[in-house]
């Protein structure tokens, strides 16, 4: 299995897991865990939104290089890890603030 | 008419109405279930429904060419099969004709042969049986869809993956309709 290909599966199963999982008790949680933590959750679901365009829109199979095989196999990972990179930086801002 | 306070039946003590602890029990793995599949099975079975929407409408939706043919020959008058799919590899770019011929779906009543290539887009060529006239060229691109609708386009194993989320699929609906049915047992 590729990198990409293990990035694709990774993006639709474990991301969500992972998630799931640092979801519990989130009550508990700091103000600055749970801002990355929706942050990711944001991250997650708009990159899964990208993906799901990306992977029907052409009908046509993804290989290769270019934008679109890019956005197909990597979209969740990187939207989960900007997601919660917002929520880092909200943070901070918010410690500033 | 309301009934006072002391003609009420009495309430059962808490203790009685609290679910069984087998009760309880299942309703915790029918919602952690629920919870967890529902979760993880997001992105898969998403796929699964858009590419079924979309396949179950192909025609309208322009995904599969649908090539009339005015004029049908009689079977006896065919050309060779050999000639028609080289009328077809003529009838496209060269390296889609290097890639290979997938496929020929010979249609006797519509008087035409459509001639699948084995390329990344799928290209197909309709060819009429009788003359050897290249009716039309198009993409398949339904071809792509059930692959990955099927999850054949990952590769051969991973067909399973679609059982996988099917299986999935009806454990939440089972789950989400027990748990819509005995809401208060997992208290």
């Amino acid at each position: 299995m590729t990198d990409s290909r293990l990035a694709l599966v990774v993006g639709l199963f474990v991301v969500p897991a992972l998630l799931l999982w640092l979801g519990h008790r989130m009550r508990r949680q700091s103000a600055a865990r749970r801002r990355v933590f929706w942050g990711a959750v944001i991250g997650y679901l708009a990159g899964m939104l990208v993906t799901l365009v990306a992977i029907h829109y052409p009908a046509v199979l993804w290989t290769g290089g270019g934008w679109r095989t890019a956005v197909v196999h990597w979209g969740m990972v990187v939207g989960t890890a900007v997601g919660a990179g917002g929520g880092i930086v909200a943070t901070g801002r918010g410690a500033d603030g | 008419m309301a009934l006072s306070a002391s003609t009420r039946p009495a309430a059962p003590p808490a203790a009685d109405r609290r679910p069984r602890s087998g009760t309880r029990g299942w309703a915790r793995w029918m919602f952690y279930s629920h919870l967890w599949l529902g979760v993880v099975t997001t992105g898969i079975v998403l796929i699964i429904c858009v590419t079924g929407v979309l396949l179950n409408h192909k025609r309208p939706l322009g995904l599969m060419p649908d090539v009339p043919n005015d004029s049908p020959g009689a079977l006896p008058q065919s050309l060779p099969l050999a000639e028609l799919a080289a009328r077809a590899e003529r009838a496209v770019r060269p390296e889609v004709a290097a890639s290979g011929i997938d496929r020929m779906d010979v249609r006797p009543g519509d008087g035409f042969v459509k001639v699948r290539f084995d390329d990344r887009e799928v290209h197909e060529v309709t060819v009429d049986l009788a003359s050897g006239r290249v009716l039309h060229v198009g993409l398949r691109n339904d071809v792509f869809l059930e692959k990955l609708h099927s999850g054949e386009i990952f590769g051969d194993g991973w067909t399973l993956l679609s059982d996988v989320a099917a299986i999935a699929l009806a454990i939440l609906v089972i789950s989400g309709l027990w748990l819509w049915l005995y809401p208060r047992a997992r208290a």
